[in-house]
């Protein structure tokens, strides 16, 4: 009798073991299985989600030069300001994402709430990608009668529609954006560098630690991009909806960049 | 097995416990999810070099070396992609080539550092030693000696930045290269040859006529130029050494706009000898070997794709100056332009993927570019005065052309998108520039 009820104990105790070896945080890398991650792949910053080339076609020779086109607008100092005319920019034209657009067509069901919010914050996304001082202008965008496909499509994949994680993915990668000093080689045509570097941070929004997930085969384009997340930091806290995962899992970002205005033909 | 009630068995007391644990413990596990942010937009920023004041063996300066400092120095700057990082700044000084302390170039965010030495040698000449270290692994990741005359200190400069960019940039830098510009009194300019800094300035033609619109052999040792020499506009070709000043045409009509081929065994030139302005393709000899247009219309300013195989021209053929392509071989045409006033003057990337052309828009002459099919017209300059003759660089990333601007005319040089305009110095009078092969 007694000695069933030990027997027992022993047997969900080691069940619980095992349990803990397999599923249980730090130990999981010795028994490698598939992983939930979450893409969020946001637009280059050349435009609109919704339109298949970033360029506006002009019918006279374009007003803006390469020039004016590559700098993006620094930050409004004056929140109040841009706050109020992203709010605008929401209400005037909340542009669905290629997703929702899709989705609108074949069945068209009222719009829900939680719709309505993911659209509001795409829009207000795009508003903060539309920080070129002028549009990205091109005469001719298309050979003339060849009637050949425009290039330099936009990603819209984005399996990430919580509009606050959209949110704070976009904030994040514009703070390290805007750090980021690299290797003149990583734009250099036929060079192609990547590396993903993985960080967790804190409620406050404070580093936790990084580690170099991928290396690009190139120490110093590592120690740079690891270099741009640590002076982007502290980021603004993580939403409740993450905290947890910002602590335990934490965000890869991949570093991989390629020339955006100049070429039309990448 | 006889179930007993009463006291709850002490294990039943533990099992409450042992499940609320595995909860915890697995509730991370289940709630597994990464954010994944992938950032491909290009970092905009320049790069941060630190460039020490250079030395000689002994730790001297003298006017060489810093003119050899300034000089590089410029040169960064010019590449436009480097941040030169203030001397003020620099927290080791006026130490040689060994024992670099990188934590202080660390300190100061120096991502790269150029270190040298130059030495006076017998004969006018001086020994140029430089070196570039990448502070963050501490590697030496160029180092280079350079034997030449004193006053040729440029082009230790200039091969020295070339590696450096090869070594940073991953593509060799186009500083050992010569433009060739017609500079002068408008009626009676002279043809001319400079690096992309306006260093090594020399001169190729002494006539008392005018001589415009140059163009490289590919090979670099000789221009293609119309000479009014003969009175009548006639190409004319001298080596860079200003030897061989001898005309290719002998037509007594107005001949313009020579273009050697990519092989350098042919030169394509607009003549009116016919009474109308046509295409023809000569040998070097100055046989004509091909006449490539028959138009009732103005063909001009003709460039060779790369490969040689097309020839990119301006033509009145449709009404305005609009550019043509043509298949040298089979002499077919196909029209690129369909926007655009007066577009004129192109020429091919030498990847062969982007033609740029001036065009008259707003009033003034400005520049832009195309993908090489016609497609994405893009615009570089605006508000600038009159921009003309533009070309690029042997290695794409820059480009130079004649502006007539307020801040002062002559030959501009800039990245390809038209970023970090800079006027080439001594270039005041100087127009039609054509940018010519790496030297070795």
């Amino acid at each position: 009798m007694s000695f069933k009820k030990y027997l027992w104990i022993s047997v969900i105790f080691h069940g619980g073991l095992l349990l803990f070896v397999l599923f249980g945080p730090g130990l999981s890398n010795l028994f490698p299985r598939e992983k939930k991650v979450t893409w969020i792949k946001l637009s280059k910053g050349t435009g609109e989600f919704n339109n298949a080339s970033p360029y506006k076609k002009t019918t006279n020779m374009p007003k803006n030069t390469l020039r004016e086109q590559k700098n993006i607008k620094e930050k409004t100092k004056d929140k109040t300001g841009s706050d109020k005319k992203s709010a605008q920019g929401v209400k005037k034209k909340p542009q669905p994402s290629a997703q929702k657009k899709k989705k609108q067509t074949s069945t068209p069901i009222k719009k829900a709430p939680e719709d309505k919010a993911i659209e509001d914050a795409l829009a207000r996304v795009q508003e903060e990608l539309k920080q070129r001082q002028v549009d990205l202008e091109a005469a001719q965008v298309e050979k003339e009668g060849g009637g050949q496909s425009p290039e330099g499509s936009v990603d819209v994949t984005n399996g990430e529609t919580n509009p606050e994680i959209v949110m704070y993915v976009t904030t994040l990668k514009k703070k390290i954006n805007d750090e980021w000093v690299t290797l003149p080689k990583a734009n250099a045509e036929g060079t192609s560098l990547v590396t993903v570097i993985s960080f967790q941070i804190d409620a406050q929004g404070a580093i936790v630690t990084t580690q170099v997930e991928t290396q690009s085969g190139d120490v110093t384009f590592d120690l740079l991009a690891q270099r741009a997340i640590e002076r982007a930091a502290p980021f603004p806290s993580p939403p409740d909806i993450i905290r947890e995962e910002a602590l335990s899992e934490g965000f890869s970002i991949e570093f991989n960049p390629r020339s955006v205005v100049d070429t039309g033909t990448q | 097995m006889i179930k007993r009630a009463g006291r709850p068995r002490p294990y039943e007391k533990y099992m409450k416990k042992i499940i609320l644990f595995l909860f915890i413990v697995l509730l991370p596990a289940l709630a597994h999810a990464k954010i994944y942010i992938v950032i491909d937009e290009v970092s905009t920023k320049k790069f941060p070099i630190a460039i020490p004041a250079l030395q000689t063996l002994d730790g001297g300066h003298n006017e060489l070396t810093e003119n050899v400092t300034t000089l590089l120095r410029k040169d960064m700057r010019l590449a436009g992609i480097f941040r030169v990082l203030d001397e003020a700044s620099y927290l080791e000084k006026d130490r040689g080539l060994e024992n670099i302390d990188f934590s202080k170039w660390k300190a100061i965010e120096a991502y790269a550092l150029v270190k040298g030495i130059v030495e006076p040698k017998g004969g006018g000449k001086a020994l140029v030693e430089l070196r570039l270290y990448d502070t963050e692994t501490e590697q030496l990741l160029v180092g280079k000696q350079y034997l030449v005359f004193s006053k040729d200190y440029p082009v230790a400069v200039h091969k020295f930045t070339d590696e450096l960019m090869l070594a940073l940039t991953g593509v060799k830098g186009p500083f050992n290269s010569r433009v060739v510009a017609a500079c002068g009194r408008s009626n009676a300019r002279q043809i001319y040859t400079f690096a992309m800094d306006g260093t090594e300035k020399s001169i190729l033609t002494k006539t008392k006529s005018n001589n415009i619109s140059p163009n490289w052999a590919p090979d670099g040792s000789r221009v293609a130029f119309t000479s009014f020499n003969n009175f009548y506009p006639e190409i004319f070709t001298v080596g860079v050494d200003g030897k061989g000043f001898k005309p290719l045409t002998r037509n007594a009509a107005t001949n313009l706009t020579p273009a050697f081929s990519p092989n350098g065994s042919q030169i394509a030139f607009a003549s009116s000898k016919s009474g109308d302005t046509e295409l023809y393709l000569m040998d070097l000899s100055g046989k004509i070997s091909n006449q490539l247009t028959k138009t009732y219309n103005i063909d001009v300013s003709s460039a060779w794709s790369p490969d040689g195989s097309q020839i990119v021209f301006a033509s009145e053929r449709a009404g305005n100056l609009h550019l043509f392509v043509m298949d040298v071989a089979s002499g077919s045409v196909s029209r690129l332009t369909y926007t655009g006033y007066q577009n004129d003057q192109p020429d091919w990337s030498p990847d062969g993927r982007k033609i740029i052309f001036t065009a008259r828009d707003r009033g003034a002459f400005d520049l832009f570019v195309m993908n090489a099919d016609g497609s994405l017209i893009q615009r570089i300059t605006r508000d600038e005065g009159n921009n003309e003759s533009p070309t690029w660089s042997p290695d794409g990333r820059y480009i130079v052309f004649s502006s007539g601007r307020r801040g002062g005319s002559g030959i501009y040089v800039s990245m390809a998108d038209g970023d970090n305009q800079t006027l080439i110095p001594g270039t005041e009078s100087c127009v039609n520039p054509d940018w010519g092969p790496r030297l070795q």
